[in-house]
């Protein structure tokens, strides 16, 4: 069965990192983002597919003339945000019955931020969430 | 009759005998609602008689309530895994690694295989570490992120 590359497989912050790895600010090719995800030949197909819808939601950025996929600037900041990983340890502080006070606060944003922000908001809780979701091999 | 008069007498000759068969429809349709409910109900009884007289007795429903099988992964396996990858850091830091090669490492003490991929997993869902890539067998390589 071929690889799938669904938000429930990778979520969007594991592809944003690996391109931003790969890629930094030259770009790469689909099929070289796919080699370096561990896809095969016939695999690479999701690989595009993913990476077109990034694109649409404005995480990704692509040159159609040169074929090359590289961070857009929202993507970009949400990584360089993830690598200085600033709150991880304050929300690890917060009890688990002060987290629906922060949740309220998650969704203001969602429906105050910029839009590619409030879509990786909606999407980050579908891979943390839905019964697709491979955060629940784990449990 | 002129020609509109017609055109009206012509589509209401086609409406009419549609719109019976539509009640007709709706009737069987009601029918058949009331008599599956009616089987459904019974069915429950009979279910319920049945499990309380026989203990052999399991329902489809009942086993898919049963608890996954398997190893579950408490919070002090996960502490332990994350304050070994804080230490280790800088040996992480270059290469991609599964539960099997973190194993390797020494990474998971007294932990089996099927624990260390759960607890790999649940950092991954945490946010500590991220999925790099993927390999053969659908084994899953991680680095730690920040």
């Amino acid at each position: 069965m071929p690889k799938r590359l669904s938000l429930f497989d990778f979520r969007d912050l594991d592809l944003m990192m690996k391109l931003d790895e790969v890629a930094g600010a030259s770009g790469c090719t689909t099929r070289e983002l796919a080699e370096a995800l561990g896809f095969k030949e016939e695999e690479i197909q999701s690989v595009a597919i993913r990476s077109s819808w990034m694109r649409r939601y404005g995480i990704f950025d692509f040159d159609k003339s040169r074929g090359l996929w590289t961070l857009a600037p929202g993507g970009e900041r949400v990584v360089r945000a993830k690598m200085k990983a600033a709150s991880a340890k304050s929300l690890d502080a917060v009890p688990d019955e002060s987290m629906v006070d922060v949740m309220a606060h998650v969704t203001s944003r969602f429906r105050f931020a910029d839009p590619v922000v409030a879509t990786m908001l909606r999407r980050e809780f579908m891979f943390g969430t839905s019964p697709k979701s491979s955060v629940w091999e784990g449990r | 009759m002129t020609t509109s008069e017609n055109i009206r007498s012509t589509l209401s000759q086609l409406i009419e005998p549609l719109r019976d068969q539509l009640d007709e429809l709706d009737k069987e349709i009601l029918q058949t609602q009331v008599a599956l409910a009616e089987l459904q109900q019974v069915r429950r009884d009979v279910v319920g008689t049945l499990s309380r007289i026989d203990p052999t007795f399991v329902t489809a429903k009942a086993e898919k309530k049963q608890p996954r099988s398997g190893t579950k992964i408490g919070p002090p396996a996960i502490k332990k895994v994350r304050s070994w990858i804080s230490v280790n850091r800088e040996m992480l830091d270059d290469e991609a690694f599964s539960s099997a090669s973190l194993r390797r490492m020494d990474g998971f003490p007294h932990m089996s295989q099927g624990t260390a991929t759960k607890v790999l997993h649940e950092l991954h869902a945490q946010g500590l570490l991220r999925l790099d890539h993927t390999g053969v067998g659908a084994s899953r390589y991680y680095k730690v992120v920040g």
